[in-house]
């Protein structure tokens, strides 16, 4: 456990050996934690809560291993949870992730996947990537507003977001199938109508 | 549900100056929620601040009330639509030579789609009219409306439906059925018929109010004679004059002539309302503008109560709660002028 803090305090954004919280202990009903502002950066200190309160939240090591996808019901419940809060806090799970490229200007195009052979493969794995427990589906409508544009409705750009070409896709799909199901409420143009059109002929 | 062989046509009645005029004074109307904006992806504009004379916010104002009214268009209310097939030709001697159906559409671009000519040629050589399900359809291949999908999308069936209106969103599943259906389609007909029940039954009428929805709602409610939730509605939020409105409509709903736009309003048309026979001084006022007074407006509904309601003892309270309410505050205004004349 020692070791696993330690990393924690050390490597920052750019570390991959990120200590996640137990999905398990998520689901059971921990008391609501403020958020710390960095988002991921989670110390047990913060997480110990009150002396006498619920048991705390776990940190585990990372899961590298995405071969095993995550059902669709435990994304939904998840986030819902204590541990997701505490991870992300009211913002969007893409706000805190930032790219790693040479420059100031990143490149067009995010990386094509960060999984490969069914493992996490990369340094820095996008936002979609990263939690496993965070599954793009037409059903888990509370992931899906996240990357949705509050003012204008549009589904938000990987230059915003930060997600792999294959992640971005999955999520595309999925917002088209929550239109078709109807999971997620978007506007529709204004129909005008001529009514001269539909008046019954003149008896 | 507006069909059946004897069942009246509703769209005699709709377009009547008169209903329309009940219907948009139904509607809350207020411009924040007509004009909010949709979320469509477009670009965001800022503000503009415009200086301006009298006569231009004179002219504003009355562009504003135009665009208002554009705004709450009624979705037309018309019976389901019959079968519209018929056979052209039959040439035997065409049979196998192709194996798929051959369609055939006029492109013209100032035709009215529900008019444009749409034959399919089937693989036996008969030449007919498409019906109308692939009107729909190809219609939409080669003069695509925008926000429409070929085929109905899932969220119209069952039960996913049922899981939509259960989320309470009217509004959004309304919209979308009137830029995917043509009003006279059975499913049409189905998707709102089974919204309106839901908000009838859930009492959620403010979830439609200052939207276009409210004034079909209001038709659908009064053309099926089940006013009476509605109506207490109105009553708690002591909104007399809507729930006037509302009985005026029923009434107009349940006369045997359809309504004209010739006929003036006059008494005739109360006593036509088979087995609801109203005053005839009601009748002749009712007709009139908002500012009837209270009592009037009283005399209606609960003329309406005892003659007509299926929820008697409900309304007959909400009524009596009303009126006390009133009485209360009439006399702690009178009080309170009393004691500032005293000062």
């Amino acid at each position: 456990m020692q070791s696993v803090l330690r990393l924690a305090g050390t490597m920052l954004c750019r570390s991959t050996a990120r200590p996640c919280l137990s999905a398990g202990a998520a689901l059971c009903q921990s008391a609501a934690r403020p958020s710390p502002s960095a988002g991921l950066r989670t110390s047990a200190v913060a997480l110990a809560g009150p002396v006498g309160a619920e048991p705390p939240l776990e940190l585990r090591p990372l899961n590298k291993d995405r071969s095993n996808p995550v059902p669709v019901e435990t994304s939904i419940a998840y986030l819902q949870s204590a541990a997701y809060r505490a991870t992300y806090g009211s913002e969007p799970v893409w706000r805190s992730y930032r790219r790693n490229h040479k420059g100031h200007i990143p490149p067009r195009k995010t990386r094509r996947t960060c999984i490969r052979g069914g493992q996490l493969s990369t340094g820095n794995p996008c936002p979609a990537c990263r939690d496993e427990y965070l599954v793009l589906d037409y059903r888990n409508v509370a992931l899906l507003r996240q990357f949705v544009s509050e003012s204008t409705g549009e589904i938000l750009d990987t230059s915003r977001t930060g997600l792999c070409q294959v992640k971005h896709r999955e999520l595309l799909a999925a917002m088209t199938k929550a239109r078709e199901y109807g999971t997620l409420a978007f506007d529709v143009p204004f129909r005008v109508y001529d009514y001269n059109e539909y008046k019954p002929s003149a008896a | 549900m507006f069909a059946g062989v004897a069942s009246r046509d509703p769209s005699l009645y709709f377009f009547s100056s008169r209903v329309q005029e009940l219907l948009f004074q139904l509607n809350d109307r207020q411009h924040d929620l007509v004009f909010k904006p949709r979320k469509l992806g477009q670009k965001l504009e800022a503000p503009q601040y415009v200086f301006m004379t009298d006569e231009d916010l004179d002219k504003e104002r009355r562009r504003i009330e135009q665009r208002l009214r554009e705004k709450l268009q009624v979705p037309p209310v018309l019976g389901p639509r019959k079968p519209i097939e018929r056979v052209l030709a039959k040439d035997p001697r065409l049979e196998g030579l192709h194996d798929s159906k051959l369609v055939c559409i006029d492109i013209s671009p100032d035709l009215s789609d529900r008019k444009r000519m749409i034959t399919v040629r089937e693989p036996d050589g008969t030449l007919r009219t498409a019906n109308w399900n692939e009107r729909g359809r190809i219609n939409q291949i080669f003069l695509p409306v925008d926000g429409r999908t070929v085929t109905m999308p899932k969220m119209f069936e069952e039960p996913h439906l049922t899981e939509c209106l259960d989320r309470e969103e009217y509004v959004s599943v309304l919209d979308r059925a009137c830029v995917q259906f043509e009003p006279d389609d059975p499913d049409y007909i189905r998707v709102t018929s089974a919204t309106y029940d839901h908000v009838d039954a859930a009492r959620l009428y403010e979830r439609l109010q200052s939207t276009r929805h409210f004034g079909a709602l209001a038709f659908y409610l009064a053309w099926h004679r089940r006013i009476d939730n509605l109506l207490l509605y109105f009553i708690q939020l002591e909104k007399l004059n809507q729930a006037v409105k509302l009985i005026h409509l029923y009434r107009l709903l349940r006369s045997a002539e359809p309504v004209s736009d010739q006929t003036p309003p006059t008494r005739q048309e109360s006593s036509q309302s088979d087995g609801y026979s109203s005053s005839s001084d009601s009748g002749s006022e009712s007709e009139s503008s908002d500012s009837d007074s209270e009592g009037v407006q009283l005399d209606i509904i609960r003329d309406y109560i005892e003659n007509a309601s299926v929820k008697r003892p409900v309304l007959e309270l909400a009524l009596q709660n009303f009126q006390h309410l009133s009485a209360e505050r009439r006399r702690v205004e009178r009080e309170q002028r009393r004691a500032d004349g005293r000062q």
